[in-house]
C-alpha cells in the first residue's frame, strides 16, 4: 500500500475501529489492520515476515527457557551451599556459552531471509568478478521494510539472551511487534521493551494529541511529495549528465542529493511519527537537528539514532569488548576500538545498500571518525590556548558546515556503484573549473526544472531550517514541541493543516512512480 | 580501586570534574569510542573481562557507578 489515497482510505478505515473497538481488544484491531497493510504489499512478502516472526519467537522462547534454568539451578546451589563459587562460575559460564550459540542460530536464521532478498545480487557480482564468470543471478526485491525489523528482531533475541527482557508468549503480541505499519516504510528500528507497553496498552481518542500527528504527518508528506520529489529531479538529471559534468558532479551532489535525502528520510520519519502519534503509540524519535552536528560522530548521534543505536549497541560494543579485541589490546590499547569502529562501520555500509560502494562509504565514516577522536588532544589544547576563537560562533558555522560537506561528500557513494568513478570525481572536485562550473546559469537550467521548481526548492529548504530551528532537542521536555504550540490553537492548526493539504495536491509530485517503496531509505 | 579508576578517566578528560561527575553518559562526557577504551582500561587494571551487556549509562555515569560494577563482575 503507498503513500497515497488508498493510504489514506486505510486509516479512514483503521482509526475509528482502532477507538471504537472494545479496549482489551485494541491491539488485535492493530495487528489484523498492519497484516492488512503489509499484505498488499504482495503474498511472498508476508509469508517472509511470517516466516521471521515465527523464528524470532521460537528463538526467543529457548533462550528465555535457557536463561530461566541456569537462574533456578544456581539460586538452588548457592541455598543449599552444594556449589562453591569456581562451580557455579563454570556452571555459568557453560550456559553462557550455550546460549551464544543458541542465539547465533536465531540471527543466522534472521539473517538469511536479508541475505537472499537483499544480498544475492551482490554475492552473484562478487563472484562473477573474482571467478571472471557472467552468472546473470536472480534480482529479487526486497520486501518492504525487512531491513529494519531484521534489525528489531535481533534486538529482541539479543535482549531476551541478555536477561534484560522476558520472551514474549504471546504469538500475536509478537507479531503485530514485528507487522506494526506505521515503521514498514523505513523504521525507526524499535526495540521491544520500549515499543511493546505502548502497543498493548489502551488508548482513548484525544483530540488535541490526534491533531498534534496529523500535522506532524501532513508536514511530512510536504517534505516528501514537494520538496524531495521536485529536487529528486534534477538529482536524477545530473546522474543522466554526470559524464560531462567532471568535478562539478560532486558539487552538485553533495547539495541537491543531500537536500534529498533530507526531505525523503525526514518526511518519511515523520509520517510515520505522525500516524503513530494519532494511535498514542510513541516511536523512537530518528532525528535530532541533524544540520546543528559539529563533527562527523556528532552527526551520526543526530542523524539514524535507532540505526545508531542498534549498531552500537549489538554490534560495536560486543565486538570491541569481545576476548579477541582484548587481546589486541596487549599490542595497543587502541587497537580494540579501531577494529571494532571500522568493522562496525563497514557492516553499516552493507546494511545501508548491497554494494561494495556502500562499504567504502562506512569506511570512510568510520576512518575520518576515528581520526577526529585521535586528534582530540590537539583539539583541546587549541581549545585552551584559544579560547575565545575556539568558542566563537563563526567557528562553530565553520565546523557545522564542514560536517555537512563531509557526510555530504561521503553520501555520493551511495549514487553509484562504481566507487572508484566516484573517488576520482572527487579528485576533479578540487580543480577550479569544477566550482567555477557551478555558476555557469546553463547548467542549472539544464537540469530541467523551471525557475517556479526551483523557488520551490528554496522555500522548501527554509521551511524545513524554519521548523528545524523550532523544533526542540531529544530529550528536552521542557520545550514544547512546535505541534504542541499549534494545536493549543485550533483554528490556527486548521488553517496550517490546510495550507499543507493544498501544498501537497498543488505542488506535490506524485502518482505513478511516486510510491513509498520510492522512499531512498525504504530500499536500504 | 577509585583511585585508579578516576587517573584513567582523568587522563581521557583532564578537564572534567570526574571525582565529582555523575552523568558522565548522560551529560555526553563520555562517548562509545570512550566507553570501549574505558573498558579495555578497566579489564587490564583490574583484570576483569566486562562484557557488552554490562555496559549500561548507569554502569558507567560515576567513578562509584564503575567500582561497583568492576567489583560485582568479580563475584558470581
Amino acid at each position: 500500500m503507498s503513500l497515497s489515497l488508498a493510504f489514506v482510505l486505510f486509516l479512514a478505515v483503521l482509526l475509528p475501529l482502532y477507538f471504537l473497538a472494545p479496549r482489551r481488544g485494541q491491539w488485535i484491531i492493530l495487528l489484523i489492520g498492519s497484516i492488512i497493510f503489509y499484505g498488499f504489499s504482495g503474498w511472498r512478502n508476508l509469508c517472509v515476515l511470517i516466516a521471521l516472526t515465527i523464528i524470532v519467537y521460537v528463538f526467543g522462547r529457548l533462550l528465555g527457557r535457557s536463561l530461566d534454568r541456569q537462574t533456578e539451578i544456581l539460586k538452588a546451589h548457592r541455598a543449599d551451599g552444594s556449589w562453591d563459587k569456581p562451580t557455579r562460575r563454570a556452571f555459568r559460564d557453560r550456559c553462557v556459552a550455550r546460549r551464544k550459540w543458541l542465539l547465533a542460530a536465531g540471527v543466522v536464521l534472521t539473517l538469511s531471509l536479508l541475505a537472499v532478498f537483499k544480498y544475492d545480487s551482490l554475492l552473484i557480482q562478487t563472484v562473477n568478478m573474482l571467478a571472471g564468470t557472467s552468472y546473470p543471478g536472480p534480482k529479487l526485491v526486497v520486501p518492504l521494510g525487512l531491513s529494519y525489523v531484521t534489525l528489531s528482531a535481533i534486538s529482541y533475541m539479543v535482549d531476551v539472551s541478555r536477561g534484560q527482557l522476558a520472551p514474549e508468549k504471546n504469538l500475536a503480541k509478537l507479531t503485530l511487534f514485528i507487522f506494526y505499519f506505521p515503521q514498514m516504510w523505513q523504521g525507526p528500528i524499535n526495540r521491544y521493551d520500549e515499543l511493546a507497553p505502548q502497543l498493548f496498552a489502551i488508548h482513548s481518542f484525544d483530540a488535541p494529541r490526534a491533531l498534534q500527528g496529523a500535522l506532524r504527518a501532513l508536514w511530512g508528506g510536504v517534505k516528501k511529495v514537494v520538496v524531495a520529489n521536485t529536487v529528486g529531479l534534477a538529482v536524477q538529471a545530473v546522474m543522466q549528465a554526470s559524464g560531462n559534468l567532471g568535478g562539478t558532479w560532486t558539487w552538485l551532489m553533495i547539495l541537491l542529493y543531500s537536500i534529498q535525502i533530507y526531505a525523503d528520510f525526514t518526511g518519511g520519519m515523520d509520517i510515520a511519527l505522525g500516524v503513530s502519534h494519532v494511535l498514542g503509540i510513541g516511536l523512537y524519535e530518528n532525528f535530532d537537528r541533524p544540520f546543528g552536528a559539529c563533527s562527523v560522530a556528532d552527526y551520526w548521534r543526530r542523524w539514524h539514532r535507532s540505526m545508531g543505536r542498534f549498531f552500537t549497541d549489538y554490534v560495536f560494543y560486543p565486538l570491541s569488548v569481545s576476548r579477541l579485541s582484548q587481546k589486541l589490546s596487549r599490542l595497543s590499547r587502541r587497537l580494540p576500538l579501531w577494529t571494532a569502529t571500522l568493522v562496525t562501520w563497514a557492516l553499516t555500509g552493507l546494511w545501508h545498500g548491497a554494494g561494495w560502494n556502500f562499504v567504502v562509504w562506512g569506511l570512510c565514516n568510520g576512518l575520518f571518525i576515528l581520526l577526529s577522536q585521535e586528534l582530540r588532544p590537539l583539539r583541546r589544547r587549541f581549545g585552551e590556548k584559544f579560547s575565545r576563537v575556539a568558542a566563537s560562533r563563526p567557528l562553530t558555522w565553520l565546523c557545522c558546515s564542514g560536517t555537512l560537506f563531509t557526510v555530504g561528500l561521503f553520501r555520493t557513494l551511495d549514487l553509484s556503484p562504481d566507487a572508484g568513478r566516484v573517488l576520482s570525481l572527487w579528485g576533479r572536485a578540487a580543480t577550479p573549473s569544477a566550482v567555477v562550473g557551478l555558476f555557469d546559469a546553463s547548467l542549472w537550467t539544464a537540469l530541467g526544472l523551471s525557475i517556479a521548481q526551483w523557488g520551490l526548492i528554496a522555500l522548501g529548504v527554509l521551511a524545513m531550517w524554519l521548523v528545524g530551528r523550532a523544533t526542540p532537542h531529544v530529550g528536552d521536555v521542557h520545550t514544547p514541541s512546535l505541534g504542541e504550540r499549534l494545536a493549543r490553537r485550533p483554528m490556527l492548526c486548521a488553517v496550517v493543516c490546510a495550507l499543507m493539504v493544498v501544498a501537497i495536491v498543488v505542488f506535490g509530485r506524485y502518482g505513478l512512480g511516486y510510491n513509498a517503496m520510492d522512499f531512498i531509505y525504504g530500499q536500504f | 580501586m577509585e583511585q585508579k579508576i578516576i587517573e584513567i578517566l582523568e587522563k581521557m578528560h583532564p578537564t572534567v570534574d570526574i571525582k565529582h561527575e555523575t552523568a558522565l553518559v548522560d551529560e555526553g562526557i563520555l562517548d562509545s569510542l570512550d566507553i570501549v577504551t574505558l573498558v579495555t582500561e578497566l579489564n587490564a587494571a583490574f583484570d576483569v573481562c566486562i562484557p557488552a551487556v554490562e555496559i549500561l549509562p548507569s554502569n558507567f555515569n560515576s567513578v562509584e557507578a564503575l567500582a561497583t560494577m568492576v567489583k560485582r563482575l568479580d563475584d558470581v
